[in-house]
């Protein structure tokens, strides 16, 4: 697994040297686009609204920030950097234990497992004993690719988990939803509710995630296995070389067969087994 | 019983081929240090640095489709070939550095990946790693039967002959091995002395140049131990595809800074684009004469590395 981030938790007078792995990862199926009459790949082209069709070099591009009125300000990768360092904490630090079912899953964003540093491995393991035991979740203030985020860190299995946590101004209020000030819970009758949590008592089953699986993504996959296995590549122009049939036997034939010219070159044959000699 | 994983044994460089009847030799392979783990129930693989790399090579999982033994720790090297069927480092990086596993099965029909083994460190049930040398080997090639993807890595009592092949054949180099060593966990000792045709390092990007919109040659630094970041020397021949340095010329975009990272100044150069220094890549040469850039340096590959692990030594 790939590093994210690597730093310290601390509580109180103990400090854990961490490094965090993204706990879930993107499946989807991502395309390519080719031009359906000469076949190469279609390509983003950067041009400015007064400079006709030419393209404009990375090095000519500045960073705005553009203001409701239309105006801009601009600002320099070397003021983004200085900010990032300067707010960058490499330490996250417990402000709080809260009860898991405190919060509401609306603020969960994204989910990291927190790996121990070797030299680590014992405040790490207290650490999650602790909030075992204690059935408590830390919060803390994180800075994960220079943006400032709330956190949960809680025990999973032996090891611990951090959620990464949207600040509540982030979370959008949802009376602005379409029929929300409708929605009336008088208008529904007390034999409705029965039969409906009749129902719901019929289908409660145990959580088994390993239950519900993509199904779309996983015909897609098929088609295009299905496509490979039948050879339907596109004709492009310039395709890559066809991979030859080398493998590592001719590989090591070849380097036999140069050892043996060698040695018959420079010394008497000895037998290529040292292991058979007395010693 | 489940095995944690251990640091293995590495080779210290040498300059000359060690001369004696208790030296062997082997080749070189020039690929990711792959050491399996078999309990008996599971298989699991992991690397030098400990990370699990069990998904990543599915082709060498069924350990007793090459290794009769009941429960065993093995440690080689996983390597690729190139198109030319010659080993590479590169291509062995398309493997090793994959991020989505759901990608395995279609790489894994790209560029198939070959287990060169050359140890054995535990044996049906026992620590062997205080065995001689002589004997680690003589259990390997009775319990390895190496098929299409899992082969154990020859020994030569002619080093000096071996060497020399590895040069004819542009081989990484040779590694000495004394048969009445044992094999030290988190060892780095003199008994395995490592020779080579051609010195690498690890470098961290701290500048590119373009020619047109796409990055032809990068510029390499390395820390020393006060952290002040060094120039040692630009590239811009080696491995790459087109399809390489495209994707490097969009992974820069959000890397760019306006001030040189470098605490020295390359050699002039105009137009050069600096980086934040984050993206490490591994980097072949022939000399590196004190006071002076790399020389003849070429593009491996780019690896996944801490750039402040990446020191001057």
């Amino acid at each position: 697994m790939h590093t994210v981030w690597k730093g310290s938790i601390s509580f109180g007078l103990v400090n854990i040297p961490v490094k965090l792995f993204s706990a879930v990862e993107d499946k989807d199926i991502k395309f390519r686009q080719l031009h359906k009459e000469c076949l190469t790949p279609i390509r983003y082209k950067k041009v400015a609204e007064n400079c006709g069709d030419e393209e404009v070099k990375p090095d000519d591009i500045i960073k705005v920030y553009e203001t409701p009125q239309g105006k801009y300000i601009q600002i320099t990768d070397e003021e983004i950097n200085k900010l990032k360092e300067e707010f960058e904490l490499k330490q996250v630090s417990i402000i709080d234990f809260v009860k898991l079912a405190e919060i509401d899953p609306i603020y969960y964003d994204k989910t990291y497992y927190v790996g121990a540093e070797s030299n680590g491995t014992k405040p790490y393991a207290l650490l999650s004993e602790i909030l075992k035991r204690t059935e408590k979740i830390g919060i803390a203030k994180v800075t994960i690719r220079s943006s400032e985020r709330l956190a949960a860190i809680r025990p999973h299995n032996d090891m611990l988990i951090m959620e990464t946590l949207h600040f509540p101004d982030e979370v959008r209020d949802s009376g602005s939803v379409p029929y929300a000030s409708h929605i009336d819970k008088s208008a529904v009758s007390e034999k409705e509710l029965q039969v409906g949590m009749m129902l719901v008592d019929q289908l409660t089953t145990k959580f088994e995630p390993e239950k519900y699986t993509d199904t779309y993504r996983t015909a897609l996959e098929n088609l295009i296995q299905e496509k490979i296995e039948r050879n339907l590549f596109v004709d492009t122009p310039d395709k890559d070389v066809k991979k030859d049939t080398s493998n590592v036997y001719d590989l090591m034939a070849a380097l036999q067969a140069s050892i043996d010219k060698t040695k018959t070159e420079t010394a008497p044959p000895k037998t290529r087994k040292p292991r058979k000699k007395t010693s | 019983m489940k095995f944690k994983p251990i640091i293995p044994f590495e080779p210290m460089s040498s300059d000359d081929v060690p001369q004696g009847k208790e030296w062997v030799s082997q080749i070189k392979w020039d690929g990711v240090r792959i050491l399996t783990y078999f309990d008996g129930i599971e298989v699991r693989q992991f690397n030098r640095k400990l990370n699990e790399r069990t998904k990543h090579f599915p082709e060498l999982i069924d350990v007793n489709s090459y290794c009769k033994a009941k429960s065993v720790i093995l440690d080689g090297e996983v390597i690729a070939l190139d198109q030319k069927g010659n080993p590479s480092f590169h291509e062995v990086m398309r493997r090793d550095g994959i991020r989505r596993m759901d990608r395995v099965s279609h790489v894994m029909q790209a560029v198939p990946v070959y287990y060169m083994i050359f140890d054995v460190i535990f044996y049906n049930g026992e620590w062997i790693n205080n065995y001689p040398l002589d004997k680690r080997l003589d259990i390997l090639s009775d319990i390895i039967t190496p098929n299409k993807y899992a082969q154990t890595v020859p020994v030569q009592q002619d080093s000096r002959s071996l060497f020399e092949v590895t040069k004819q054949h542009n081989l990484e180099g040779i590694v000495c091995k004394n048969l009445n060593s044992r094999y030290i966990i988190d060892g780095k000792t003199s008994d395995w002395q490592k020779v080579k045709n051609y010195k690498d390092l690890i470098g961290v990007v701290g500048g590119v140049t373009y020619r047109g919109d796409v990055v032809n040659s990068i510029y390499i630094g390395l820390y020393d131990d006060k952290g002040k970041f060094w120039y040692v020397g630009h590239v811009g021949t080696g491995k790459l595809s087109k399809a390489d340095w495209k994707g490097l010329t969009k992974i820069i975009e959000s890397l760019k800074v306006d001030s040189n990272p470098f605490i020295n100044e390359p050699d002039k150069q105009k137009n050069i684009q600096w980086l934040k220094p984050l993206i490490t890549v591994k980097v072949q040469y022939i000399e590196w004469p004190e006071g002076h850039t790399l020389r003849q340096p070429s593009i491996q590959a780019f690896v996944n590395q801490d750039p402040k692990e990446c020191k001057l030594t």
